[in-house]
């Protein structure tokens, strides 16, 4: 009997309106495990190289992990996988909240969608029972709205609803993947994808919560979160939200500002997360934004994510939206100067009501600011004064992209291809890799993280490795954790030899692992983060009853990423596409701790040469040796 | 003496009364270093420090009357 998750995976031909149920055996589950490795194992399988991202032929995948439902803090995660529409190479991304469990308790561990339907569907999957519905009555509505009629329709409030806005039905190449309407699969551009196959949503519910192995062993391990996490080094990220970290990046001087080209921002304080917490939060105003403005996932005592609720003013919020994440200040606040944290808020809440990666679209905005002020856009262009720090026009533009209406039809399709449709130098101010805009840790300042946003499958991300940090002046600290994952020594600070590469990849495998179990990456982690890496291990023994290591857990994780480079190598993408914007190599930063910085192309080279050879991989395309897939138990996906 | 303005950031706020929302003016012996600041409130170690809005690294640099010293705690990702 299968313990810690159901053994079934539900494959969905939307084509043909017809779906199987496949029972993987235990030691399917054992090698992948779930997440993005599992996902990655049925992309290579069932979609064909050279597939259009946003065609019948790109497969999505759903997948959550052994531990999905089990009764411990951060394991409520999914992840969604395809081809991405945004950058041609592998699509990947996580999302929290309730569906994942809902979706374990209602009898599968993924869902395969294969095809296009004619007209738009939703999906109603109840306690193993399968039902294709239509959807052409929810087409076009934002996302409250079509979960409200969701579930009034099937009579229930309880089910829990994944699905698109109008900005992934339109096919906006960053569209997200939404559920609870405040959390989002948001990169790489998954919701277009379920946009093109006409899928609107899939509602989920159930009451079949799989056997664990051993619950003292998981009662335990949660009883240690809860006594741990007041002395933690999450508390704050609890507490004040990941925007707490504006301070702290300002100081550095890794505050992406004015679409990168400075790491301060004087105006951070107006968006920061302790300034949230006391003004635009849920309840501030009586003093009861920690009861009534955080929210959230299933068995998750740590309550990060934000509730933000703005009643008067030119910006009202609805909290249902919740609220912004660090990444979203930043993009649509010091990304283009902008320093009204209301505005902020707004341009979440669309993005949240549509179906839009924030990131995506506050940096494609940010990139058109720049142009602007640089004088390679006009008013006539945009139709709009982009001023840097003109916040009325960053909502009007969101709204635009989110609705393809004006110059957002061609910002919707990313800031790539907007430059490449545009001509006119408009390249030299993007900030992209591999067609995906950067996120808000700057790689001049933390140089094993620029290497990763560089050789990552799916583009530029900052929760695919440890930042530097950790191994720089906080070493002392995270140690004996590090120590688990074979870290051992400090290094230098912006240093990018050898062991800095060592010690990207190797916390690179770990953050793999995280994605693959579908663990929250504040929870869990090698470093600074509440559980550590003996605990994932601990936490995947309680629920399987598999005798794992952390090593065994390292390896699913480098599987993972050796899954992903063969899917990009497949499509036809080398060593050529893991590179880095131009102008982080050839602007100096301005201003602040990071003043005069900038990236050394000799260094970076020479660091892509090491992390290739220390990850098994030919130097110079970068894709796995045969040696490594055979270690790997990979050969079947061989290109 | 000196007198320093301080603010704290996040949890790092209940260092002082709630009433203070992580600000106040601190008198400190002359000669007072951001080390003796971490030891008076017991800080960890992974905290950031910034002085007058620069980074400052080294704990051992004596403060200045008048001086506005910054302080957050750090964490990776986000």
């Amino acid at each position: 009997m299968p313990l810690g998750y159901t053994g079934k995976i539900l494959h969905l031909d939307l084509t043909h309106q017809t779906y199987e149920i496949e029972t993987p055996d235990e030691a399917f589950y054992r090698k992948y495990m779930g997440g993005s490795a599992l996902a990655m194992y049925y992309l290579l399988k069932e979609m064909p190289a050279g597939a259009d991202p946003l065609g019948p032929n790109n497969v999505l995948v759903f997948a959550l992990s052994v531990l999905t439902g089990a009764a411990f803090s951060g394991q409520s995660r999914m992840t969604a996988a395809a081809k991405s529409p945004l950058t041609g190479a592998i699509g990947d991304s996580q999302t929290g909240g309730f569906w994942p469990a809902e979706l374990k308790f209602a009898g599968f561990d993924a869902i395969v969608v294969k095809g296009a339907a004619k007209h738009p569907v939703y999906v109603w999957i109840h306690d193993g029972q399968v039902e294709i519905r239509p959807a052409d009555h929810l087409w076009g509505q934002i996302t409250g709205a079509a979960e409200d009629a969701i579930k009034a329709e099937l009579g229930d409030q309880k089910i829990e609803v994944l699905q698109i806005g109008p900005a992934g039905e339109q096919q906006v190449r960053f569209a997200a993947i939404m559920n609870m309407s405040n959390r989002a699969n948001g990169r790489t551009g998954l919701g277009a994808v379920m946009g093109s196959k006409n899928l609107k949503a899939i509602a989920v519910r159930g009451s079949q919560k799989p056997e664990v192995a051993d619950k003292k062993l998981l009662s335990d391990l949660a009883r240690w979160g809860v006594q741990n996490l007041p002395q933690s080094n999450i508390v704050g990220l609890a507490k004040y939200g990941t925007a707490e970290t504006t301070g702290s990046n300002q100081t550095i001087g890794s505050l992406p500002t004015f679409n990168y080209n400075s790491g301060v921002f004087a105006d951070w304080e107006a968006i920061d997360g302790t300034t949230m917490y006391d003004t635009i939060l849920k309840g501030a105003e009586e003093g009861k934004q920690d009861r009534l403005g955080r929210d959230t996932c299933y068995a998750c005592t740590v309550r990060c994510k934000r509730v933000v609720e703005i009643e008067e003013g030119p910006y009202k919020v609805d909290p249902r939206y919740g609220g912004p994440e660090y990444e979203t200040t930043s993009t649509f606040g010091n990304y283009a100067g902008i320093n009204d944290l209301a505005a902020i808020a707004k341009a979440n809440e669309i993005c949240n009501q549509y179906g839009m990666d924030t990131i995506s679209c506050g940096a494609t905005i940010s990139w058109a600011f720049e142009a602007y002020n640089d004088g390679k856009l006009t008013k006539e262009d945009v139709g709009l004064d982009l001023t840097w720090g003109n916040a009325e026009s960053m909502v009007k533009l969101t709204e635009l992209i989110a609705t393809r209406t004006g110059i957002g039809d061609l910002l919707a399709e990313g800031s790539q291809r907007a430059a490449e449709e545009l001509g006119r130098g408009m390249a030299d101010y993007l900030i992209t890799v591999k067609g995906q805009e950067l996120p808000a840790h700057m790689p001049q300042v933390k140089r094993s993280l620029a290497l990763i946003y560089a050789v990552n499958p799916f583009g530029a991300d900052h929760q695919s490795s440890e930042h530097d940090g950790a191994v720089e002046g906080d070493f002392e600290t995270y140690k004996d954790r590090l120590a688990l994952i074979g870290i051992h020594e400090q290094l230098p600070k912006r240093s990018l030899g050898p062991e800095k590469v060592r010690f990207a990849l190797r916390t690179q495998w770990i953050y793999s692992a995280l994605d693959s179990l579908n663990l929250c990456q504040f929870v869990f982690g090698p470093a600074w983060h509440l559980y550590g890496p003996d605990h994932m291990a601990q936490a995947v023994q309680g629920v399987t009853g598999w005798d794992v290591s952390v090593d065994e857990l390292l390896e699913v994780g480098e599987r993972r990423l050796n899954m992903m480079r063969l899917f990009n190598a497949r499509e036809g993408l080398d060593r050529k596409a893991d590179t880095l914007p131009a102008k982080l190599f050839k602007r100096a930063l301005q201003g602040g701790a990071s003043d005069g910085l900038k990236l050394d192309p000799a260094e970076f080279e020479a660091a892509l040469d090491d992390y290739y050879q220390q990850a098994g991989w030919d130097v110079e395309h970068g894709n796995p040796m045969p040696e490594t897939l055979e270690r790997l138990g990979l050969t079947w996906a061989s290109v | 003496m000196i007198e320093i303005e301080l603010r704290f950031y996040s949890t790092l706020r209940e260092k002082l009364p709630p009433e203070a929302r992580g600000q106040t003016t601190l008198q400190l012996a002359a000669g007072a270093t951001l080390a003796d600041l971490a030891a008076h409130f017991d800080l960890p170690p992974t905290v950031i420090y910034s002085i007058n809005d620069d980074h400052a690294e080294d704990l051992t640099i004596p403060l200045q009357s008048g001086d506005l010293v910054r302080v957050f705690s750090a964490v990776g990702g986000g």
